[in-house]
């Protein structure tokens, strides 16, 4: 009788803490995922903390915690992750009554883009190990890799001659109003623009520098469609990067950049937008828009289409706020006659616009343009082939 | 939780109890613990048989088995419990033996934490029910024999007539004792009383310093690998979610407004008692905006004793004295009581 009951007492346990387990293991357990800092660059490394709270008297001894994220950001430890079209990462942990522990994993952000976690999934075991549960929570972290800026000094010709454009048309009208500064009397300085009361004070005639009447902008178009029979990210991703970077430099010289792109919010699936701006939190919101832009979807507009329907059709309202204080930059390496017939259009309105076109080398310019068209200040932009 | 580290080091030889340990863990032993739980059984059973029989009683043979055998089921119980709990582990560590970060020395850690508890648990469970079983056993089967027996005019005939036992006469051994003193009973019960308690105390202290030793000895810092690890404040409510306010609190809330705790309070109180008596003569209502100036203007209240304490009280950040009440009263009890 007293071997029954032992062995009766054993079975009672072992199921008794299955049950413990099934009904227990989830009270106060939480776990999340968050990331170190909210951007990073293209190519830096950047941190994840991984925490689990096991708030509860029942010890955990061993707990999965897995989850994905974008393809794009590589753990340098890869020993727990499997990259497919995600980046899977399982971990394993073991909480004692009470405890909390955290763990930083460290990775490298590969792309651009806007990575986010939204899911969480445990799955813990029972005492003897022989059952398993499973629990999944929600987690909400995101960051925004920026993408990489290129050399300015590669940039230079197009910049030069993009703000040699600008301040020559910026000299053209004079706002009466503004004064920028106060130099030397010229030859053929009208008498209207001198100023009596610094003549007087320094006994040599001084003229007025008037500031200019309109602020010039640059619109950069953004183009992330191919017309290749493959698509090449590599040519893409070069064009946001000299997209980035325009806008870095521009910015700088305190000239007021637009973004325009037909590409789509990687969230909303909204075609992207920025108005015209040279605050200081202007680059960072010029960089946030490049990193979230998504150019995989199929139906993405071209851009001939968007340059038509947004800055040349009359119903537009891009086109009355843009049309004549604006230069254009259009960065495509698509070569697409739709799209050259729209851009000599485009640059009749604004002349002086730019083309830069990035390439392969060796890959020849083919564009179907008049010989007397603005067009003629295309920077064809090489980018070597991916090994 | 296989002992590797012989592997690590290549030329050193296993010695032949971690070899065994090592091969008890990481292989399925349902076979060892089945025979063995069957060969204790199995002595078990031939020491109650041998009970059985009429010519074993005086034997302590049959005892012994039973106890060997009951002990031996036992610890076999709580050998496959562990083994369950060992081999999962091992099995889990295998399958992710290739694993980045896998925390060996913290699961090692908390199934050591686990397996004392539970063991102990197990231990005592399996104890009690053992001994608790036959009793059980035996209050079922004499509940049913009198239910099913003592109705039956058959159960007479089966009865055998008993002899009753012949006691040994030991009234030879016995001397007539003297009468024992009253004090004698009281003595022995406080001895006893106070041994036991020394007794008790000691279990406590002993218990109380092996159980610190025990959790001191889980808990402390280990650093193992480069998680950090903290220990929460054991709390009743789980820490995600808001503290709500306790009933206790709210009714202690409840007292303090309907009756005041402090002496800002009881200033406060005074003045309102005062505003509402004198708003009630003068056939006013007092405005919810109204400053205290205004207040006792309408009131045709002009203390200034108690206008002054009262901004003290209502306004400032001192907090109001026994002074100060004082003061009211006697504000009061002049403006009642002129004279």
């Amino acid at each position: 009788m007293s071997c029954l009951g032992l062995l009766l007492a054993a079975a009672l346990l072992w199921i008794l803490q299955g049950i413990l387990y099934k009904h227990f293991w989830k009270k106060g357990l939480s776990a999340s995922v968050s990331f170190c800092q909210t951007d990073a660059v293209e190519g830096e490394c950047a941190a994840l903390t991984e925490t689990v709270t096991n708030a509860k008297y029942l010890p955990l001894t061993a707990l999965h915690v897995k989850f994905q994220m974008g393809r794009d950001l590589v753990f340098l430890n890869r020993e727990n992750s499997s990259v497919t079209d995600y980046n899977y990462r399982s971990d394993i942990f073991s909480c004692m009554p009470w405890q909390q522990i955290r763990r930083r994993l460290e990775f490298q952000c590969k792309k651009r883009g806007f990575y986010t976690i939204r899911q969480i999934d445990l799955s813990g075991y029972d005492l003897l190990w022989s059952s398993r549960f499973y629990l999944s929570l929600p987690a909400d972290t995101s960051m925004y890799v920026y993408p990489a800026f290129i050399d300015p000094v590669q940039l230079s010709i197009p910049l030069r001659q993009l703000t040699g454009t600008l301040a020559a048309r910026q000299a053209l009208l004079q706002d009466p109003f503004e004064l920028r500064s106060i130099r030397d009397y010229t030859q053929g300085d009208s008498l209207r623009d001198i100023n009596w009361k610094a003549t007087a004070r320094t006994g040599d005639l001084r003229v007025n520098v008037h500031a200019p009447a309109a602020s010039w902008q640059v619109m950069l178009l953004l183009d992330g469609s191919s017309a290749r029979l493959l698509d090449d990210s590599k040519l893409r991703e070069e064009s946001i990067r000299l997209c980035a970077t325009l806008a870095d430099q521009l910015l700088s010289r305190h000239i007021p950049v637009a973004l325009c792109t037909n590409g789509r919010d990687c969230e909303t699936r909204q075609e992207l937008f920025l108005p015209a701006g040279a605050n200081n939190h202007h680059l960072s919101a010029v960089l946030k828009l490049l990193a979230r832009a998504d150019f995989s979807d199929p139906k993405l507009r071209s851009m001939d289409a968007l340059i038509e329907s947004r800055f040349l059709s009359g119903a537009a309202t891009e086109a009355s706020d843009y049309s004549d204080t604006t230069l254009y930059v259009l960065i495509s390496p698509c070569q697409r006659k739709l799209l050259s017939a729209a851009w000599q259009r485009l640059c009749a309105i604004s002349p002086g616009s730019q083309w830069i076109l990035p390439l392969h080398p060796g890959e020849p310019v083919c564009l179907h343009t008049d010989d007397d068209c603005p067009l003629q200040q295309l920077y064809p932009w090489e980018v070597p082939y991916e090994r | 939780m296989k002992d590797n580290s012989a592997s690590k080091t290549g030329s050193r030889r296993i010695s032949w109890p971690r070899r065994l340990k090592n091969h008890w863990v990481s292989h399925n032993q349902n076979t060892l613990h089945l025979s063995l739980g069957a060969f204790f059984a199995g002595l078990f059973a031939v020491g109650a048989l041998l009970r059985s029989k009429s010519g074993m009683e005086a034997s302590l043979l049959p005892g012994r088995l039973k106890t060997m055998g009951f002990g031996g089921l036992l610890l076999v119980l709580l050998l496959v419990f562990l083994h369950m709990n060992l081999h999962g582990t091992d099995r889990f560590l295998h399958h992710f033996r290739d694993t980045g970060n896998l925390p060996t020395g913290q699961m090692r850690q908390v199934s050591f934490f686990c397996m004392i508890l539970f063991l102990t648990a197990a231990l005592l469970c399996m104890a009690g029910a053992a001994a608790a079983l036959p009793a059980l056993w035996t209050a079922f089967t004499s509940l049913f024999s009198e239910r099913s027996d003592i109705a039956s005019p058959e159960a007479d005939a089966l009865l055998f007539p008993e002899s009753p036992a012949d006691t040994p006469d030991l009234s030879a051994l016995t001397e007539k004792a003297g009468s024992t003193p009253s004090w004698l009973p009281v003595l022995e019960f406080l001895m006893t009383l106070a041994a036991l308690l020394i007794i008790a105390a000691l279990v406590c202290l002993l218990l109380y310093n092996l159980a610190h030793r025990l959790y001191s000895f889980l808990l402390r810092r280990r650093e193992w690998d480069d998680d950090e690890k903290v220990f929460l404040k054991p709390t009743l409510i789980p820490l995600a979610s808001p503290k709500e306010p306790s009933a206790s609190k709210t009714s202690k809330r409840k007292l303090s407004f309907s009756r005041p705790s402090s002496f800002r309070d009881e200033i406060r109180r005074e003045y309102r008692r005062t505003i509402r008596t004198g708003m009630k003569k003068q056939k006013n209502h007092p405005a919810p905006w109204a400053a205290p100036a205004e207040l006792e203007a309408s009131a045709g209240c002009s203390d200034h004793v108690l206008h002054r304490i009262y901004e003290k009280a209502r306004y400032a950040p001192d907090p109001c004295t026994r002074e100060d009440l004082d003061a009211v009263r006697r504000s009061k009890a002049s403006r009642h009581d002129p004279t």
